[in-house]
């Protein structure tokens, strides 16, 4: 009796143990690809690097990326990615939004469920469709109405990317508009409000939060994406984007176009990109983060 | 007044209206172009055949057991005693089995192994007993049917994805062996055992990081860790670590909002009667999450089956069937993407597009009946 | 039972990782065995493991096609990822055969060993609606380094020239560069493509454009584009032979000795007989014996 009391203690614990152990491994493994990451991309800042020597300022800022002759900005593409993202966000937001109002709020029963459903679907389309896609129709289009011929462009990047991040901010937001409580709805109607008074003064603020989310989602999928974005970008070498039809480089692309070949410093500042693309998307977590306490703060 | 509200009210609702089905044919329009584009080349074949063409040289030899072979007339060239019948595409081509009648004596051939090769209709015959043919008159290679015994090189056309779909089965699996297991377990973790505080912040912290991190990060990661540095190579293995890694946080996400959702009533009962916190995960907790553990492996392959970046470099992109883990292979994202990039072959990038449509639909439409099912 | 199952999927993944393992082993085994057979003396077994320049792959594929159809127990992969790519991959044991489609650099000659399998030319390309067939050196330069910039300049429409070129570690992109003479200074405006088809496809589509590709790719594409003479040559293999077309450049083949199998040894002695010369010819480029 007192013996299998005992056994049952030992495999409890070591039960517990193993359970420990697997979710210690997502500890391990990010703090092991972060480190990763992080060390090799630090290396060619450091004085005394057996590779070569950098200025971070040069690498930030810099408008040329030609690791033939040790030049190495990232400035150029930093700009077009951000360009792209806020972009995408421009053309995919409001019309998402209003997407999930329509679901939400206008359309009759069967509809809304077909909507939502064909979303939804729509959410799990690989990214590399988009690229055939872009590659195929979007460039020719973007050529036509291009000042200088050209259909790979900024513009040509951030259409694909509108509709790459549609569904997923459609559906999240549709869940968060359709939580929002009667109560409110009615109270707002109570008040005479009209529909869309209602909708845009009451519901979305007080589905903000969800929205939000939404939104931080989309942004992630937006800077991350490559495959979607390499063939319609354009990939020059160097110049900082002044218009919507200019070529661009964004960082993710950078990271495949090289990879295969580079070494040495060449490599490690493969690496550095890579830490500069996480920093971006911790910066964009915690900028959203905090706005997302401001406006909770000044709603109470 | 009014009248300034009703037409205010009347622009916004057209606004939401068109709004709605601009983003309905942005995103139809892509399935659209995917199906429009692709359909033609999808048939059984497609399925089942292998990429690349494949070139053998096959033995056949007339016996002469005189059987009669049903006779066909369409052909450029006609063989009688052999029950065959070979056509040129165009003039520029090259020369093609067009008719095989039933028990042709070319369904009998042997490979340079010993083994039997069997010869179908629109395999191309480059060479006749080590004589090109494509440009030889049509009478001469009639002659050359004389002889009893004839070896042949035999090419046959490529162009179906079974090695891809191999590769794509076997990335699952052994995907799925590595991740379930340990996300499950942390999953578990986190909901039963784990005592509000630091660590689980950790590792809650954790496991939200790895979830926004880019995959072409994973891609670079997965390269220069399981390709290189590990020597494992381009292979079903270095492609599979790296998609656990991806995999993780989603898994783990999903198993323990089904966790949490295990009234505690069930626990209190079982505590009650006696067991103990291990006994009463595998008999009571677990079997009440298995909905969540089939909705992660689900949308798991969901995943796997759309990821690119970070197989490009970890898997390979030659389209052949990959022996054994430590093989290479490549997925259908990544040869669509080759297919565009390399050949512009829209048609043919469009054609795996279905193929990936059609898996994305089917997994997303079983997760959607399971959640029903099991009302979560 | 859960555990059970757990267990049960440690097991199998222990499993298959052993039969992976002793799969790879056994067919060292029987590859020995093998060619003690004198039957099977001519058969071998192996995996070719190859891969590099897109400039090589048409080449390269056929001739791998072919030593498979002759040994059928040979399988292969050519992973198509860019000269650089290719001789790196050497290097770090990623490839056993790499191909490039330029000379090697100093560094990347360190351990290893490097040898030409073919000649082949860099064809410059137009669109066949272009009006401009034929270019000096001088306006070659000129175009890539950006001082020639509208195609009237040359004698063609009032359009803006749409330079297009090569990603970093393309070996075309390098030799076209150094036998130009635009090496370091490409306009800063050019298009980058990765890959002799995606050039190729581009210039196909893009009427005011400008691009160099390998003549194994101009001769897949000889409908959609137009090969431009270079100093009134124009751009076939008997001129690259007579060496009056001056953009012509070696596909090199680089391994390490000690690491190929046995099957890739076989290989590159295949390369070299008179039947493999001759596929390379097949595929556009220029045989070396």
């Amino acid at each position: 009796m007192n013996k299998t009391r005992k056994n049952i203690g030992v495999i409890d614990r070591i039960s517990q143990f193993i359970f420990l152990t697997c979710a210690l491994v997502s500890v391990i493994a990010v703090i092991s690809i972060t480190a990763f990451i992080f060390f090799k991309g630090i290396q060619p800042f450091i004085k005394g690097n057996i590779e070569g020597n950098y200025s971070i300022v040069k690498f930030l800022t810099g408008d040329m990326w030609k690791p033939s002759q040790n030049i190495y900005g990232i400035g150029y593409m930093i700009v077009a990615s951000v360009f792209a993202t806020i972009g995408a966000l421009f053309i995919g937001v409001p019309i998402s939004l209003f997407t999930a109002v329509y679901i939400s709020k206008f359309a009759r029963k069967k509809i809304a469920i077909m909507l939502r459903t064909v979303i939804e679907l729509l959410a799990s389309i690989p990214s590399v469709l988009f690229g055939v896609f872009g590659y195929t129709v979007i460039v020719s289009l973007v050529r036509i109405i291009s000042p200088f011929q050209v259909g790979d462009s900024l513009l040509s990047v951030i259409i694909v990317l509108s509709i790459m991040i549609l569904p997923t901010i459609v559906s999240i937001s549709e869940s968060a508009i359709s939580a929002v409580p009667k109560s409110y709805i009615e109270a707002s109607y109570g008040l005479g409000a009209t529909k869309t008074e209602t909708v845009f003064k009451i519901i979305l603020p007080a589905a903000k939060s969800g929205i939000f989310s939404a939104i931080v989602l989309g942004i992630g999928r937006a800077i991350g994406e490559t495959m979607a974005v390499i063939l319609v970008a354009g990939n020059p070498e160097q110049n900082f984007p002044t218009s919507l039809f200019d070529k661009v480089r964004l960082i993710t692309n950078n990271i495949v176009l090289e990879q295969g070949y580079a070494s040495g410093l060449h490599e490690e500042m493969l690496f550095a990109t890579g830490a500069v693309l996480f920093i971006f998307i911790i910066i964009v977590n915690l900028i959203l983060l905090k706005i997302r306490k401001g406006s909770d703060n000044y709603a109470k | 007044m009014q009248n300034k509200r009703k037409k205010k009210e009347m622009i916004i609702q057209l606004i939401i209206k068109i709004s709605t089905l601009i983003a309905v044919l942005l995103l139809s329009s892509i399935t659209i172009f995917i199906v429009k584009n692709g359909y033609k080349k999808i048939n059984l074949d497609y399925f089942t055949s292998d990429y690349n063409d494949k070139t053998v040289y096959v033995d056949v030899e007339n016996n002469h057991t005189s059987e009669h072979y049903d006779i066909s007339e369409t052909d450029d060239i006609f063989i009688d005693e052999w029950g065959v019948g070979i056509s040129k595409l165009n003039d520029d081509s090259n020369y093609y089995i067009s008719y095989l009648a039933k028990n042709s004596i070319f369904e009998n051939g042997v490979d340079l192994k010993n083994e039997p090769f069997k010869i179908k209709v629109g395999d191309i015959i480059k060479k006749i007993d080590k004589v090109n043919i494509a440009d030889l008159k049509n009478k001469d290679i009639e002659n050359m049917f004389r002889d009893n015994n004839l070896e042949l090189k035999i090419t046959r056309n490529g162009g179906g994805i079974y090695p891809m779909l191999i590769s794509t089965l076997m990335l699952i699996f052994l995907s799925l062996i590595i991740t379930i297991p340990i996300g499950v377990g942390a999953a578990i973790y986190l909901v039963e055992y784990a005592k509000i505080g630091k660590l689980v912040n950790i590792i809650r912290f954790a496991t939200e990081s790895l979830a926004g991190i880019p995959s072409i990060v994973y891609g670079l990661f997965g390269m220069i860790l399981f390709v290189k540095f590990l020597g494992i190579g381009q292979s079903i293995l270095s492609g599979s670590l790296t998609l656990s890694i991806i995999l993780l946080p989603t898994v783990i996400r999903t198993t323990e909002e089904t966790l949490i959702t295990v009234p505690s009533s069930y626990k209190e009962a079982s505590y009650a009667l006696g067991a103990n916190r291990l006994q009463t995960l595998v008999k009571i907790i677990i079997p009440n999450t298995i909905s969540g553990i089939i909705i992660a492996v689900i949308l798991s392959i969901g995943r796997i089956v759309g990821e690119s970046a970070a197989l490009l470099f970890t898997v390979g992109t030659f389209a052949k069937i990959p022996q054994n883990i430590f093989d290479s292979g490549t997925s259908l994202t990544v040869r669509a993407f080759m297919e565009v990039k390399e050949y512009a072959a829209v048609e043919s990038a469009c054609a795996m597009g279905i193929v990936l449509l059609a898996i994305v639909f089917i997994l997303n439409i079983s997760t959607k009946i399971i959640v029903k099912k099991l009302k979560l | 039972m859960r555990r059970k199952i757990k267990k049960l999927l440690v097991l199998l993944l222990a499993l298959s990782m052993v039969v992976a393992i002793v799969g790879c082993g056994n067919s060292e085994e029987i590859n020995t065995s093998s060619n003690q057979s004198s039957e099977d003396a001519n058969l071998i077994k192996g995996f070719i493991n190859a891969g590099g320049s897109t400039s090589v792959e048409k080449a390269a594929l056929k001739l791998l096609e072919e030593f498979s159809a002759m040994n059928p127990d040979v399988t292969y992969a050519y992973d198509s990822s860019g000269s650089s790519t290719g001789i790196k991959n050497v290097h770090d044991n990623t490839y056993k055969i790499g191909f490039a489609s330029r000379e090697l650099k100093e560094a990347e000659k360190k351990d290893v060993e490097y040898m030409p399998i073919a000649m082949d030319g860099i064809a410059v390309c137009v669109n066949p609606k272009n009006e401009v067939q034929a270019l000096t050196m001088e306006q070659l330069k000129g175009i890539y380094v950006g001082e020639i910039t509208n195609w009237k300049e040359l004698g063609g429409t009032d359009a803006k020239i749409v330079v297009v070129s090569r990603e970093n570690g393309s070996g075309t992109r390098s030799a076209f560069e150094e036998l130009s003479n635009v090496d370091e200074n490409l306009t800063q405006g050019a298009t980058i493509k990765s890959g002799n088809g995606e050039v190729a496809a581009y210039i196909a589509s893009e009427y005011n454009a400008i691009g160099y590709i390998s003549f194994v790719t101009l001769d897949l594409n000889k409908s959609k584009l137009k090969g431009m003479n270079i100093e009134g040559i124009s751009p076939n293999i008997e001129n690259v032979q007579t060496g009056e077309y001056k953009l012509s450049r070696p596909f090199n083949m680089i391994y390490i000795a000690s690491k190929l199998s046995d099957a890739e040894k076989k290989f590159i002695d295949f390369i070299f007989t008179d039947e493999g010369q001759s596929l390379i010819e097949e595929a556009g480029a220029i045989r070396v014996k």
